[in-house]
């Protein structure tokens, strides 16, 4: 293969891009920077941003003084920080294994079973999508409380397992499997939990990926429904330790997203595959 | 590798084995993550403090209050012995108690009468002394008198010549002016002027004469008489005082009253005895030793009883007043004396601050000095906040306590350190009363086995 040649106009394409993709990546590039730099050092940088006055924000690109005093002080003497990241791990794991249970099997029969009503119901299964959380969130509120749910881990799981997202995401996989493939299936007697399990499944699974990995990014960055429906601190999920650091924790603030970002970074890359298929096909079926 | 392979991610060439490796490190991620759980859990166990605490209590602050001090005698009283005496025997010793009446010592019998008859020897050369002085003050007294008459006499002669010297004059006098006044005023016939005047002249002359002789015999009676007088006035002075027959009768007065109680002593078969009960606390002499004018025996008067003295502090003396009733207790007894009354609180001026305290201790309950303690516990006003002098802390002239509080955190229910301002009312030496945001049911801390503050959060040690 005979490689490209780069004339000025392409060298010039890419270092814009390439400036572009600098600006986009800078905020990761400052928080792991932040991460390593002294308490003393991120105080005098952000101190403008608590306190009134003339002067702005700065940072510097690199720590005066490398140090990993703040991973330390987060990872073996800050307790808080781990029964957090395990509340938001306990949450998106049963969102997501939920949503396994409740959304696939829905968005099945949404997309292959033939029912009076189907489509009315997934008009509005469409319209309760496309509503933000907060126009939704004094009827939720009224409904976990209806249920006792409110200020327990199922009023964030429930609502969440109930998702209209990966129904509507899973439904276009579903109905774009031919039909004559079910039809062959069926004729060699495969009955309808046969054929949703063992073609359509299988035939979505990208799908099915890409709604998980959405939903893992989405759920493990939930900040609104646990600030209203957990009063209990011993149930909130990590999105709500860095709203509870100040100036003075501002190097643990660094380092607490430095590890929030990890686990969704490897989850992007586990199921980037997925990912790209899943809103590619989704995009074109579109 | 060109630019375009980065941006598309190309890098990662593989992408199934980069899946992989992504998911194992997520596995790992998740594993570590799991490991530091534990390990942070673990240091937080290690690192938070461990706290006792104690409650408020509604109670009254009791001062116990331990005074060290001497045991003194009221009053001491001396035993004196006449002097000249020699001890025979010595019937007590320091520290005896004694009674009324009980022989304290005996004196030589054979001495003491040896002494008797020195003393009534001496009585005798005095009152011959003394007759001798009387016979001769009466000697004196019969020539006064005889040089009082003498005098008397001379000056009555003295005024019955100088009178009658006065009298002759004074005739004279008038025979110098009737001589004169007779003499006539012309010259006569066979007179020459001459002779009259001459004549004239003359008894003029003899009249001024006269006059003079007058007046010089009034002087010299004037003169006389004053020397007579005085000549009197000699006489009766009274003859140069002397005490020798005072003095002497003193002496016999005295040597008398030596010999009383010489003889007294001697019907007592030369014992001494105690007239006052007590115990002996000093003998000064020892057998065989001659008597003095000091004391004999010194002894502790029961009669006047005993009396705690000590000092006390400032701090003691806020809560000690006069006739508090206090135990007292003597190092030389087994138990204690109870509910003496303290009759007196002093300030020393010494400089020292202190309070100097005493009891009477009434008579009968110790016979001897020594050293004790005054015990009291005395009581402030009860108060509903009382804290463990432990729990109070000062950080910049402000007092507070440290409580817990159940705080539900984010690791759950928490016991966390809050800080409750208060004011001390009023303090002993564990306990303090304070005033402020305080109830029962509130856990003081009272101990921790590191410091702590505000916020932190801490384990309970049960008590």
């Amino acid at each position: 293969m005979r490689k490209k040649k780069w004339n000025i106009n392409d060298i010039l394409l890419y270092l814009l891009l390439l400036l572009f993709a600098a600006i986009l990546c800078s905020p990761v590039y400052l928080l792991i920077s932040g991460s390593f730099m002294a308490q003393d050092e991120l105080s005098i940088y952000l101190r403008p941003a608590i306190t009134e006055g003339d002067t702005y924000v700065r940072f510097s690109l690199l720590p005066v003084l490398f140090t990993l005093r703040g991973y330390v002080e987060l990872l073996l003497d800050t307790p808080e920080f781990f029964h957090m990241f395990w509340n938001s791990i306990k949450l998106v794991t049963l969102i997501l294994l939920g949503q396994l249970c409740i959304a696939v099997p829905a968005a099945w029969g949404f997309a292959r079973m033939k029912l009076k009503g189907k489509d009315m119901l997934f008009f509005l299964y469409i319209i309760l999508m496309l509503m933000p959380f907060q126009v939704t969130m004094l009827s939720n509120y009224l409904t976990l409380n209806k249920l006792g749910m409110l200020d327990t881990h199922q009023a964030i799981i429930w609502p969440a397992v109930f998702s209209t997202f990966p129904v509507f995401l899973l439904h276009r996989f579903f109905a774009d499997i031919p039909n004559s493939i079910l039809e062959a299936a069926r004729i060699d007697g495969a009955g309808r939990m046969h054929l949703f399990i063992k073609i359509g499944c299988p035939l979505a699974s990208p799908g099915i990926m890409a709604a998980m990995v959405l939903g893992y990014l989405e759920y493990w960055n939930l900040v609104e429904q646990p600030l209203i429906f957990l009063k209990d601190k011993t149930l909130w999920p990590l999105t709500l330790y860095l709203p509870q650091i100040g100036l003075e924790n501002a190097q643990i603030a660094f380092v607490s997203s430095v590890i929030v970002l990890l686990p969704s970074a490897l989850v992007f890359f586990a199921g980037q595959d997925h990912l790209e298929q899943g809103i590619a096909a989704s995009a074109v079926k579109e | 590798m060109d630019l375009q392979s980065i941006f598309s991610l190309e890098i990662i060439k593989d992408k199934k084995s980069f899946k992989k490796k992504a998911i194992r490190m997520l596995a790992s991620f998740l594993m570590m993550m799991m490991l530091l759980t534990i390990l942070s859990r673990a240091a937080d166990a290690v690192t938070m403090a461990q706290v006792e605490t104690g409650y408020t209590y509604n109670m009254a602050l009791s001062y116990p209050i331990e005074i060290t001090g001497t045991i003194n005698a009221h009053d001491t009283f001396a035993v004196f012995s006449d002097e000249n005496l020699r001890v025979e025997y010595i019937a007590v010793q320091e520290g005896t108690k004694i009674e009324n009446g009980d022989v304290l010592f005996t004196v030589d019998l054979n001495y003491l009468e040896e002494q008797i008859e020195k003393v009534e020897r001496e009585i005798e050369r005095k009152e011959l002394q003394l007759d001798a002085i009387e016979k001769s003050a009466s000697y004196q007294q019969q020539e006064r008198q005889m040089n009082i008459d003498r005098a008397n006499e001379d000056y009555q002669d003295t005024v019955k010549s100088a009178q009658d010297l006065v009298d002759n004059a004074y005739q004279d006098l008038l025979d110098a002016e009737a001589a004169l006044n007779n003499y006539p005023a012309q010259p006569q016939i066979d007179w020459s002027d001459q002779q009259w005047e001459e004549e004239k002249a003359q008894l003029e002359e003899h009249y001024k004469q006269a006059q003079v002789l007058y007046e010089q015999a009034k002087k010299d009676k004037e003169e006389s008489l004053k020397s007579a007088s005085r000549q009197v006035e000699d006489a009766n002075l009274s003859l140069e005082t002397d005490n020798a027959k005072q003095l002497q009768e003193m002496d016999i007065e005295d040597l008398n009253k030596v010999l009383g109680k010489y003889n007294q002593l001697r019907e007592e078969q030369g014992q001494v005895k105690s007239d006052k009960a007590g115990t002996v606390l000093l003998i000064n002499v020892a057998v065989g030793d001659i008597t003095s004018t000091g004391p004999v025996i010194m002894a502790i008067d029961h009669d006047k009883g005993f009396q705690f003295v000590g000092e006390m502090t400032q701090e003691q003396a806020i809560h000690l007043r006069e006739g508090d009733l206090v135990d007292i207790n003597p190092l030389f007894l087994d138990g204690k004396l109870e509910e003496l009354s303290v009759n007196s609180i002093q300030y020393l001026t010494d400089g020292s601050g202190n309070y100097q305290v005493s009891a009477d201790i009434p008579e009968g309950m110790v016979d001897k000095e020594g050293t004790g303690t005054l015990e009291v516990t005395k009581e402030s006003d009860r108060y509903y906040n009382c804290v463990d002098l432990e729990a109070l802390h000062t950080q910049d002239g402000n007092i507070y306590v440290l409580a817990v509080e159940e705080s539900t955190t984010i690791l759950g229910v928490q016991n966390v350190i809050i800080e409750v301002p208060v004011t001390v009312l009023e303090k002993n030496s564990s306990y303090a009363a304070v005033e402020g945001n305080l109830d029962s049911k509130q856990k003081i801390i009272t101990r921790t086995n590191k410091p702590v503050k505000p916020g932190d959060r801490v384990r309970l040690i049960e008590n």
